[in-house]
């Protein structure tokens, strides 16, 4: 993979990956920061001379890994790091989310479906990946995705309707 | 109003950066990528391991497939000398207790009256060919005798007595298929013959040993085995008639 095809991904997933970490972390910047730092990591194992064989997957796999860090350290990964080396984040006045009128609905029902539910539905439903695929991120079959798939739907119906 | 999971879902979907945090992410990545460029070409090693793993694996494939094609040559066949002098060795290499030794070595020796068979049903008159076959149908015969002495003298009767049924009931398939062969092809007549007096040896050789069994051998044992070759023997006197 070139550089340039690099970035042709990055433009391509960048959205999907943010928004994954959002619905994970529910939170803007830390959310930014994960996508940032997906992509980072995905560059250097490629510098390393290690193949990827299909990006999307390991992206969605990086971010994953990122999150679980985080959460066992209670600590940002690499804003710190980042601004040690010079990268200035951007202020408030920058952030320019287009929050839906129904986005803080989704933020509150996403944040009572517990981890596992709420990810299967956001890589299906919102990233819009194929139960393949989301079975090759999580490392199980995709009968398991479609059984979770499925439950998430009737927890998120039940949440909708209380 | 209550919204569908399809409306909460598009509600979902627009959560996005924003321009400039995209563009920022991307000055950053493309930073970074500079600093750390991707290697030139891959390391020596990680070639070296795909193409001897590839070689490797060619190899494999090409021994499987004409191990697998040359089951079935019978000797003048180009890969005849791969059936006996790769897959068979391997095979016996592969019996480790001295019954399935023996085992293996009976399987040869069906082997061998198959591929005289085939030879006769080629080349009908009497041939080298057949003569050559008669010379492998008598090595694989002395090797079986070899084992089934080796299991005998090892004191495993039992062993012995299983190897001698398999060694008789090989023998009587080919008995018959060339009893038939003299019978419904006469142009196969006189080497199919002569073929069938060789397989009679060879039962004689082979299981002439079982009138000689140790005094102490169970009865039952030995009245079995001596039905099985006097009924034979009769039945081979009755066709040979």
């Amino acid at each position: 993979m070139t550089g340039r095809e690099f970035l042709r991904h990055y433009d391509k997933y960048a959205e999907a990956i943010y928004r994954h970490c959002y619905y994970r972390v529910f939170d803007h910047e830390r959310a930014r920061d994960f996508a940032q730092e997906t992509f980072l990591r995905a560059w250097q194992y490629l510098s390393a001379g290690r193949p990827i064989r299909q990006i999307r997957p390991f992206l969605y796999r990086v971010a994953n890994n990122l999150i679980i860090d985080e959460s066992r350290k209670k600590q940002t990964v690499s804003l710190d790091l980042l601004r040690e080396e010079g990268f200035d984040p951007p202020n408030a006045d920058d952030r320019q989310i287009q929050v839906h009128a129904d986005a803080a609905l989704v933020r509150r029902v996403m944040s009572r479906l517990n981890g596992d539910e709420a990810e299967v539905l956001i890589m299906r439903f919102v990233d819009q990946l194929k139960p393949k695929e989301i079975a090759e991120i999580l490392g199980v079959t995709a009968n398991v995705v479609s059984v979770r798939i499925h439950r998430a739907l009737e927890t998120l119906k039940k949440l909708l309707h209380s | 109003m209550i919204p569908s999971p399809h409306n909460f879902f598009s509600a979902a979907r627009s959560v996005s950066l924003s321009t400039n945090d995209r563009e920022r992410i991307r000055r950053r990545l493309t930073e970074f990528m500079a600093s750390h460029p991707l290697p030139t070409s891959a390391p020596w090693w990680r070639t070296l391991r795909w193409a001897v793993g590839g070689a490797c694996a060619i190899i494999l494939m090409v021994t499987a497939g004409l191990a697998a094609a040359a089951n079935g040559s019978i000797p003048g066949d180009t890969l005849y000398p791969i059936k006996v002098g790769l897959t068979e060795p391997l095979r016996g290499a592969v019996a480790l207790t001295p019954s399935a030794k023996a085992e293996t070595s009976v399987e040869l020796l069906h082997h061998r009256l198959t591929e005289a068979e085939t030879v006769v049903e080629r080349q009908g008159a009497l041939s080298a060919a057949q003569e050559d076959m008669e010379e492998r149908v008598n090595a694989a015969a002395a090797a079986v005798k070899r084992q089934v002495d080796g299991l005998e003298r090892r004191q495993l009767s039992s062993a012995a007595k299983q190897v001698k049924d398999h060694i008789s009931d090989c023998l009587q398939k080919h008995q018959q298929s060339l009893k038939q062969k003299v019978k419904e092809h006469p142009t196969q007549r006189q080497a199919a013959e002569r073929l069938l007096k060789n397989v009679d040896e060879q039962e004689k050789l082979l299981l002439e040993r079982q009138d000689d069994r140790p005094k102490n051998e169970p009865a039952a044992v030995k009245s079995d085995s001596a039905q099985t070759s006097s009924g034979r023997s009769n039945d081979d006197s009755g066709n040979k008639d």
